[in-house]
């Protein structure tokens, strides 16, 4: 499903003394199957983005369309279809958590779909099957489980509705550096194994760079970048002006290159780095 | 969904009214209260709606917020309304089937509504221009000075500060978790009451666990501090009183005279009031 944005601006609590601009005129397209990092500062308003591109919160102007339907010009029925397309795990979602089990939970979204019980019997082990959980948690209670347990959880209880795009907000927030491999790895497989086309939102260039295939840079609301990571982290200064910063192994290859400019400028992360360092030093001078 | 309720909501625009005492709001609240109940007529009414459109004037809060405090209890007002129509004995003037409507129920009816809806004003207007912080702060000021409270003044501040405080903070939550339920498909906007009333366990679950575990982290993060509320503990931040509150108390002195003075003087009364 390829996913438009026209024109989107939101501006919360208008016309109070609260009034704050959150997104000033966004327009992008997403095209289906692809990978998408949505990064940014603290506040520059990524979250308010995402919420836009499912219907739950209404654009002060501009509008979203998705395979060319207007998101907020639907009938409430098939703006609610339109939401079944457009999966989106909120930010800390284990918060979200309620039922006894962690089958009943995963299970809500399904449910709420009106399937019958064997497809979403299928689903909820396949969900909790992809994000890397055992079947033995499934009686468990959630609120047993540890944080990053808990994460997956709250994503299977989305996935397991299938849609056809998936939007993660800070999906890495606040779990160890092991704990955010695993996760990062199993959106990849996801994306991989599913076909879903997946917006993922991240204020680290590290987790980003490694897996997205363009990358949407917002500041203060407005889109500064839309492009592939390695003409956007070829912009480092201005990157660097809106506190954000490339991979720290791309400083390590700028420097490099300025002695052996055969290193490709396209390397972000550290098993590339690797390789290219190997390939132009001759792989024989191990250090 | 929350953007009905003005108790607690601070307005900020840095008028005069902002600037003064919270110690001085609260009384002068209080005062005006009083006076609402000291007025026996409709011309002290009028003094006191002119009063409180100027206070509001030069607090540069716009009417409309202070009239929103109004909304929830329209229903209030006009349940008393209609048994002080019926209910006053006196003067009749019409009768429907077996009720009658008396002059001097209309009167009753009219005064108490006035009373009530000046009385919302004049507390939005305080709450609107005063920080819950500086609210609770003046409240325990105001509670030391009531014998056998003095004991408690620190504890009970210090409750109301923090439930104002995550006031908001809970609001957020709860629209969050609503959000992220609607994402799954939830819908609590159809179906019979059962069906609405069971709509409401995906987020009233989250939004318990969530606020207790918020006290949890709250009351370690204090004891961590060695919080240890009441005697001997000084504040950061002292009320002061200035120049402006002693023009606050000589303005609100001027409006009581004219309050009292109202009952008092000969004016004329029109119908149903004379
Ligand atoms: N519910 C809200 N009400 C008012 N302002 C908000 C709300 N949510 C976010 N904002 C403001 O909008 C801006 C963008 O916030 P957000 O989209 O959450 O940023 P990000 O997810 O990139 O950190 C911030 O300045 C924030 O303070
Ligand atoms: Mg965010």
């Amino acid at each position: 499903m390829a996913l438009e944005i026209k024109q989107l601006s939101h501006i919360y609590s208008k016309g109070s003394p609260f009034e704050s601009v959150a997104l000033k005129d966004i327009d992008a397209v997403i095209e289906t199957g692809e990978f998408i990092g949505l990064i940014g500062h603290t506040g520059s308003g990524k979250s308010t983005l995402i919420q836009h591109l499912n219907g739950i919160l209404k654009p002060t102007s501009g509008t979203v369309c998705i395979d060319g339907k207007d998101v907020f010009a639907q009938k409430k029925k098939d703006m609610i279809a339109l939401r079944h397309a457009v999966g989106l795990v909120f930010q800390y979602p284990e918060h979200q958590l309620f039922e006894e089990t962690v089958y009943k939970d995963v299970a809500f979204g399904p449910k709420n779909l009106k399937l019958d019980e064997k497809t979403i019997d299928r689903r909820v082990r396949d969900a909790v099957t992809l994000v890397g959980l055992p079947e033995t948690v499934l009686d468990k209670s959630p609120f047993s489980l540890s944080g990053g347990q808990m994460r997956r959880v709250a994503i299977a209880g989305v996935v397991a509705m299938e849609p056809q795009i998936l939007i993660l907000d800070e999906p890495t927030a606040g779990l160890d550096p092991h704990g955010r491999d695993e996760i990062l790895r199993e959106i990849k497989k996801l994306h991989a194994e599913k076909k879903m086309t997946v917006i993922l939102v991240s204020h680290s260039m590290e987790d980003i760079s490694r897996i997205a295939d363009r990358i949407l840079v917002l500041h203060q609301g407005e889109k500064v970048f839309f492009d592939t990571p390695a003409a956007v982290f070829r912009e480092v200064e201005t990157l660097e002006k809106i506190g954000l910063a490339a991979p720290e192994i791309s400083y390590l290859i700028k420097r490099l290159r300025v002695k052996y400019p055969e290193i490709p400028d396209d390397i972000f992360t550290v098993e590339d780095a690797a390789a290219a360092i190997d390939h132009v030093l001759g792989g024989g001078r191990r250090v | 969904m929350f953007k009905d309720i003005t108790i607690g909501q601070y307005y900020p625009t840095g008028s005069v009214i902002h600037r003064l005492d919270p110690r001085t709001k609260l009384l002068l609240t209080f005062g005006f209260i009083v006076l609402l109940f000291v007025a026996r007529n409709l011309w002290g009414y009028l003094v006191a709606a002119v009063f409180i459109t100027v206070v509001v004037l030069v607090s540069k809060i716009p009417f409309s917020y202070v009239l929103r405090g109004l909304k929830g209890i329209i229903f209030i007002i006009c349940l008393t309304m209609i048994l002080n129509v019926f209910m006053t004995p006196g003067e009749a003037v019409a009768k429907i089937g077996f009720l009658t409507i008396t002059k001097e129920g209309i009167a009753v009816s009219v005064y108490m509504a006035v009373r009530l809806i000046l009385l919302v004003a004049g507390t939005s207007v305080m709450t609107l221009a005063t920080t819950p912080m500086d609210l609770t702060d003046g409240m325990e000021y105001g509670l030391r000075l009531i014998p056998g409270f003095k004991r408690f003044a620190h504890e009970l501040s210090m409750m109301m500060s923090i439930a104002l405080r995550f006031i908001p903070t809970l609001m957020e939550e709860t629209d969050k978790i609503i959000k992220a339920q609607k994402a799954r498909g939830a819908d609590f906007e159809s179906g019979n009451l059962v069906a609405r009333a069971k709509a409401l366990v995906p987020i009233m679950v989250p939004l318990f666990v969530s606020a207790f575990r918020r006290a949890d982290e709250l009351a370690t993060a204090m004891e961590a501090r060695c919080y240890r509320g009441g005697e001997n503990r000084t504040r950061m931040k002292v009320l002061k009183m200035t120049s402006l509150d002693a023009w606050a108390f000589v303005v609100f002195a001027l409006f009581t005279v004219v309050i009292i003075a109202m009952n008092h003087l000969p004016l004329p009364l029109p119908f149903p009031f004379n």
